[in-house]
């Protein structure tokens, strides 16, 4: 016989589900660490290669001064500048990464607990059933 | 206010049905205005050829999402530089790749503010989009604020360059019209300027729009529209900026409008669709088609409410044997799961509630008044089997 209760309890799970399935998916499979530490692995190549292209744009717009200083330019010094600001840029686009994807993170385990909340109704009810079943 | 009642209520209706439609339609406008924005920025002249393209253009992006579209609009601007020189395939190729690297290293769910961006600074609106997201948005919007900002404003330089005219011949003249277009680039004051005013309208929105006052969302549009609005003048007034005075006020008002809008359109209209579903158990495969119902009781507030108050009258409207059975079982659990669901009965008002079963009444502890009224009704019964009163009788009754 069709059970009205839980036929109702089922249809809510399976729309909440399909609505955040890729959040509940994640949390399930990911630790918070391992999800935040991808993407800052990622970012990473990321800003490399920005960082790679502006720099050639910078320097195809300097080029007139990096040619005439080319003799008495300091490559040391001139290298650990642009360490330097690479560095930095780095730095700051990676503390962002990490503040937005740990708060991320944070909002799908919410996600996961109201999903885990809400087949508790259902799991009792198959309790009762199996309970029934080995009383019979 | 009748009229905007019924115009929500046939929204709810229109959209709980059409909407997939609704959103595919409502992308190909979106993808439509962005691609005509950047041909107009590029000065095409309006060929058939030319509509075309971006009808068909904005046709496959109706159906994709909006990551992909901002996608596709970046490959239509790299395309179109390529029309105009070398040198602006070469530059605006890379500054289109740095910005979408660093834009997608944030990792959006979606890129409307990318989109409209440029749409609203094509159109001398630049307050409508970080007003609009500030209110409905996350912080996440600030990026396609950003990005969108330096998409307009670079193409819109490359475009204008007197060195774009025409495609160096020679090494040299390649490179003298290279340097000259970074030189502009670098030199972009009006885009600094347009971005730092955005990014404080948005921040001034988003912060009021949280504040747990009355009419916060008014107070967020006012201070957001007023901020864009002096901002812009001492721009204007400090670092010679090019916007229009008149183009800021227009601005201004159109913001007020569409937020105002937005506000009946976001908390009084329920989007919610109907969705089709399919699951088994050990017994059935269910097939089901849940339809979203109107009115109070889908207020999230409303409905934790009523749930509680419904699975409260539910147990108490059970048979007998049903609820001794629940009861036997609700002891049975453990002590915190016990105590969660008196505390959970003892914040509802159930108690206050009147029982409607019949079957339960006759189980519930009469009060004193029930009592006198139940010995008050017997006696008017045996009163009225005996023939009634003696005043009854002498008026013939």
């Amino acid at each position: 016989m069709v059970k009205k209760e839980k036929v109702q309890n089922m249809t809510r799970l399976a729309i909440f589900e399909k609505k955040h399935r890729k959040e509940i998916e994640t949390v399930k499979g990911t630790y918070q660490s391992d999800y935040v530490s991808g993407y800052m692995m990622k970012n990473w190549f990321r800003i490399t290669l920005a960082f790679g292209l502006g720099f050639c744009l910078w320097a195809l717009y300097n080029l007139d001064e990096i040619a005439a200083s080319l003799n008495e330019l300091d490559l040391v010094q001139f290298g650990l500048q642009i360490l330097g600001v690479y560095l930095a840029v780095m730095g700051v686009y990676l503390a962002l990464t990490w503040v937005i994807y740990m708060l991320r993170y944070q909002r799908m385990k919410k996600i996961r607990e109201e999903y885990q909340k809400m087949m508790q109704p259902l799991v009792r009810e198959y309790q009762k059933t199996e309970k029934r079943r080995t009383r019979q | 206010m009748k009229f905007l009642l019924k115009l929500q209520r046939s929204l709810k209706i229109f959209y709980n049905k059409n909407a997939v439609w609704v959103q595919a339609v409502l992308k190909f406008v979106l993808a439509s205005a962005v691609f005509h924005v950047i041909q107009m920025q590029f000065g095409f002249e309006r060929t058939m050829q030319d509509y075309l393209i971006v009808t068909v253009l904005a046709f496959v992006s109706a159906f994709l999402s909006t990551n992909t579209i901002s996608l596709l609009a970046g490959v239509f601007i790299i395309g179109n530089l390529s029309s105009l020189s070398l040198e602006a395939l070469g530059i605006g190729s890379v500054i289109v790749l740095i910005v979408g690297l660093l834009y997608f290293g944030m990792g959006p769910k979606e890129s409307c503010a990318l989109l409209l961006m440029p749409i609203a600074l094509s159109f001398h609106l630049p307050s409508l989009i970080p007003v609009l997201f500030g209110l409905i948005g996350g912080v996440s919007a600030v990026w396609g604020i950003v990005a969108g900002t330096i998409l307009y404003y670079v193409t819109d330089t490359i475009t204008g360059s007197s060195y774009m005219i025409s495609s160096g011949t020679g090494m040299d003249e390649i490179l003298r019209h290279v340097m000259g277009v970074l030189g502009e680039l670098a030199d972009m004051r009006d885009m600094a300027v347009m971005l730092i005013i955005l990014l404080i309208v948005f921040a001034v929105v988003s912060i009021l729009r949280r504040m747990a006052v009355d009419y916060a969302w008014y107070l967020a549009i006012g201070a957001g529209v007023f901020s864009y609005v002096l901002l812009t003048v001492i721009a204007m007034i400090s670092f010679g900026s090019s916007e229009s005075f008149i183009w800021t006020v227009i601005s201004a008002v159109v913001t007020i409008l569409a937020a105002l809008l937005t506000q009946i359109l976001k908390f009084h209209v329920d989007y919610r669709r109907t969705e089709k579903l399919q699951f088994e158990d050990d017994e059935y495969y269910y097939y089901v088609k849940a339809v979203p119902k109107y009115g109070r009781r889908n207020m999230p507030a409303v409905q934790k409410e009523m749930s509680m108050q419904e699975e409260m009258r539910e147990r108490q409207a059970a048979p007998i044997p049903q609820r001794r059975e629940e009861a036997r079982e609700r002891q049975a659990a453990p002590i915190p799961q016990r105590r969660e669901e008196v505390r959970r009965y003892q914040e509802s008002e159930i108690r206050q509630e009147p029982v409607v079963e019949r079957q339960v009444e006759t189980e519930r502890e009469m009060t004193e008044e029930e009592v006198r009224e139940q010995h008050r009704q017997e006696w008017l019964r045996i009163r009225t089997e005996q023939g009634g009163s003696r005043y009854d009788r002498r008026k013939g009754g």
